[in-house]
Order: structure tokens, then C-alpha cells, then sequence
């Protein structure tokens, strides 16, 4: 199978890349598309600076093998630019395993044979959209995490590959329980891959019922915070009346 | 009450004093030919602290017919007054959600499609409406929070931002779904709280707060 992992940053992607590299039979490259706030050179410098970085680092190759093997791409311009739509098109992708700052197009995602693969940090087809580790935890909702096909909408890609509730009791704030849940990508990125391989491998349906949440504000995230510290979040789960229910 | 509910309803009671201690630094003079309406409501908000009494409201089972404009109609239910209306069929206007959606660069035409519509502001609570609020929610969450935020409020026409604003917070009132809530705790964040905008209904700021401030007390009342 062969692997794109679409990025802005090569140090985000090769994160990945060394979680799923060694997977049997997979292919894998990464492909970096200037950062939406950048200039197309400067943001390739950036990321030729942290190739080199993360080689001398931990004293490893693998990242100037990668450059030098051609699976490392450096697109000129957006994922959705025909010039990379053609790119794309001519590695012959069969998955894609989303990085990037980006909501894609169609064009975009046709050009993986399979799709490409999001991991979120929220159960769907409930929680979709911004800040649904904190919306989970308020409203009293087992936090989790979701790897999906996305489609160009928030969240509302139709195949769940793997769903999955987490413990984050042990923590005391949401920054450092979103940190780990967005850390965990590299395992669940490669679970999902593996899932993939299995021919009787089947698809939750995301039906797209579930609200779209947004930013939460200064004030509940200051609430989400307390309650974790109050209780730890697996004991508020495990209650079964949702404050929105009591409303 | 479970350890959450405490927690939610102590930053509600907490946010709630805050308004209305922002509302009493309002300067009613700033409002112009409002400045009695204004008066009335800072004083209400004030007030407000100690008794959190509002006259019910009603959410229509169908649709609201009034004789009341839009903005008028805001007014006398920011004031806690009666809008006379009567029980009425869901007009029957099929474009109104193309059209404002297709309104996505005219704020005013939005402005004027919105007033046109909720003559009765309840009515943004009828179940008729929920495309239209999940619009109205997405479009403050998302485009105007993203222009905001990249220090462009002068550049929103502000009548607009805040009808949509007043529209959002009365149907918090009605609802369990706290995203709506949020919105405006979101927004009450956001909007630096001396920010008086020189447009022509430049009041809807201080008839939000009212609603917010309503809003606020009904959730912390319920989950009690």
C-alpha cells in the first residue's frame, strides 16, 4: 500500500512517518504543501532546516534518505493547486493520512484511491467540528478518538475506520489532555492502517447527525478545567444524566 | 446537583454579575435618540444583580404574527415588556434561507432579510428555524469570530453582527443546547467592553447584553 502523509511541516509528518514506516508491505512519503501563511519558499527552507535538524538530533539518516529516495515531495504550491492535484495523481496513492492545516478538496481527495484518513479527537458522528474534547467533557460525554475518511465537510466523512474512548482522568488541564490525545495520532494512525490491510475490514457509518461545536469560550474552557481537576474525567463519564439533559 | 452542575453554575452566577457590572459602566448619552432606552435597560441590568426575575417567554408553537417591527419589537422584549402577537401559520417562504446564505457579502441586505423575517423575534425560536440558527451560529463562530480576531471588527458592519448576535441570544433562552450559550460567552470575550460602534443601531449592544444576561439566568435556574 502506498502512503501519502500530507503536511506543512516536515517535522509533524516525519512524526508519522516513523510510527508507520515499518508497517509490511506499506510504502510511505511524505508530501509537504506550503504553510497557508507562508511564502512557498520560505516555508520549504523551514522545512528543509528542520530535515537537518532532525537528522543531527538524533543522530539519524533517515530523513536525508527520505529526500534522497524521492519520498520526500515538496508541493509549489496548495494540496488542491492542479500542478499538485497532478503530483498526487501520478504517485498513486492509496491512502492519506491528514497533517495539515487544511479542509480539502475534491480533487484533492480523489486522488487517493482510498481516501484520505483524519484522526480526530472526538467521537463521532456526536462531536464534530472545534474543541469537542472540551464539549465532551462538559457535557458529560466519554472523550475519545475517531479515524475517519474525511469528505470536504467538518467532520462529516461517512467511513469510521476506528473509534475508540480514552482515559484522561490523569489529567489536570486541557492543554496537556489534548496534547496527548493529538500525540496519540502515530498510534492510531498506524492502527488504522493496519486495519485497512484486512480484506473484511468494515466501516462505521458517520451518518453527520451530530452538532458542529465550535471555539469554546474563555469561561467554559475555564469550567472544563475545573471539572477535571474536580473529578477526573472518567468518573464524570460514567454519569449517566448529561448536564444539558438536566437543563 | 452533581459536582459538574456546581461547577458550570457557579461560572454562569459569575459571568452573569460580570455583565451586569459591565452594563453599569454604560454611558447612555452615547446612544443618541436612545439614550432612554438605554437608561432603562442599564438600570435594569444593574438591578438585576439581586433579582433575577424575568417575565416568561413563550416560544411560538408555529409562528408569531405581530404588528411590531423587528427592531421595536427587540426593544420592548429587551425591556422585559409584552410584544402583542397572535398565533399565526409559518410564512411561507421557501427562498428565505437561499437568500441568506446567498446574503454571505451583504451584510445590509442580511440586516434587512433578518428584521424582515423576525418581525416577532421570538419566531428565531420556532422549530421552523433551526437551518436559519445553525446558519446565524456557524457564521459568528467561524467567519466573523476569524475577522474579528485578525483585528478587523471596524471592518463588520456592526448593525448586522449584532441583530445576529440579539437573534442568537434570545434563542438561548429557550434551548438546552449549550453551544448557543457559549456563542455569547464567546462573543462577550471577544467585543472589547467599551466598544460603542458609531452605526445607526448601536443599542443592540446594550439589548444583547440584556439577553445574555437573561439567557445566563435561566440556565444556572434550570440546572438548579
Amino acid at each position: 500500500m502506498r502512503i501519502g502523509i500530507l503536511a506543512h511541516s516536515f517535522s509533524s509528518a516525519f512524526a508519522i512517518y516513523k510510527a508507520v514506516e515499518d508497517t509490511p508491505g506499506q510504502e510511505v512519503f511524505i508530501i509537504l504543501s506550503p504553510s497557508p501563511h507562508r511564502s512557498a519558499r520560505i516555508s520549504h527552507l523551514a522545512n528543509l532546516a528542520r530535515l537537518v535538524l532532525n537528522s543531527l538530533k538524533g543522530l539519524d539518516l533517515k530523513p536525508l534518505q527520505l529526500f534522497a529516495t524521492g519520498r520526500l515531495i515538496f508541493l509549489g504550491g496548495p494540496f488542491h493547486d492542479q500542478e499538485s492535484v497532478d503530483t498526487l495523481k501520478k504517485l498513486r496513492f492509496d491512502v492519506g493520512l491528514h497533517k495539515a492545516g487544511v479542509i480539502y478538496r475534491d480533487v484533492t481527495i480523489e486522488a487517493f484511491r482510498l481516501g484520505i484518513l483524519n484522526h480526530h479527537i472526538g467521537i463521532l458522528p456526536a462531536y464534530r467540528g472545534r474543541s469537542v474534547l472540551e464539549w465532551s467533557i462538559l457535557q458529560g460525554d466519554a472523550v475519545g478518538i475517531t479515524v475517519f475518511f474525511i469528505d470536504t465537510g467538518i467532520d462529516t466523512g461517512a467511513r469510521i475506520l476506528l473509534s475508540q474512548e480514552i482515559d484522561i482522568s490523569d489529567f489536570n488541564s486541557v492543554t496537556e489532555a489534548k496534547e496527548y490525545l493529538f500525540n496519540l495520532d502515530q498510534v492510531f494512525f498506524r492502527k488504522a492502517l493496519a486495519l485497512l490491510t484486512d480484506s473484511k475490514q468494515s466501516f462505521q457509518l458517520n451518518d453527520g447527525t451530530g452538532p458542529r461545536y465550535f471555539v469554546m469560550s474563555k469561561l467554559f474552557q475555564g469550567v472544563v478545567d475545573r471539572m477535571l481537576q474536580a473529578n477526573g474525567v472518567e468518573l464524570m463519564a460514567h454519569e449517566t444524566t448529561a448536564v444539558a439533559e438536566q437543563l | 446537583m452533581s459536582t459538574r452542575q456546581q461547577i458550570i453554575v457557579n461560572a454562569l452566577r459569575r459571568r452573569y454579575g460580570e455583565v451586569c457590572n459591565t452594563a453599569s459602566q454604560l454611558a447612555p448619552d452615547a446612544f443618541g435618540e436612545m439614550t432612554d432606552f438605554v437608561s432603562r435597560l442599564r438600570k435594569q441590568l444593574i438591578t438585576g444583580v439581586e433579582d433575577q426575575q424575568f417575565r416568561k417567554w413563550t416560544a411560538p408553537k408555529t409562528w408569531f404574527e405581530s404588528k411590531c417591527d423587528s427592531l421595536t419589537a427587540i426593544r420592548a422584549l429587551a425591556a422585559d415588556e409584552q410584544v402583542e402577537c397572535i398565533e399565526a401559520a409559518s410564512p411561507d417562504e421557501p427562498g428565505f434561507f437561499a437568500d441568506l446564505q446567498f446574503s454571505f457579502r451583504e451584510p445590509q441586505r442580511r440586516f434587512d432579510l433578518l428584521t424582515t423575517r423576525y418581525l416577532h423575534p421570538l419566531n428565531v425560536a420556532a422549530s421552523s428555524e433551526h437551518r436559519v440558527r445553525e446558519h446565524l451560529l456557524e457564521r459568528l463562530m467561524v467567519w466573523d469570530r476569524s475577522r474579528i480576531g485578525q483585528h478587523s471588527l471596524h471592518l463588520l458592519n456592526a448593525d448586522d453582527l449584532l441583530l445576529r448576535l440579539n437573534l442568537i441570544a434570545i434563542y438561548a433562552s429557550f434551548t438546552t443546547d449549550l453551544r448557543y450559550l457559549d456563542a455569547l460567552n464567546y462573543y462577550y470575550e471577544l467585543l472589547p467592553s467599551a466598544w460603542s460602534p458609531e452605526s445607526r443601531h448601536n443599542w443592540l449592544r446594550v439589548s444583547f447584553l440584556n439577553f445574555y444576561v437573561r439567557a445566563l439566568a435561566v440556565h444556572f435556574t434550570h440546572i438548579n
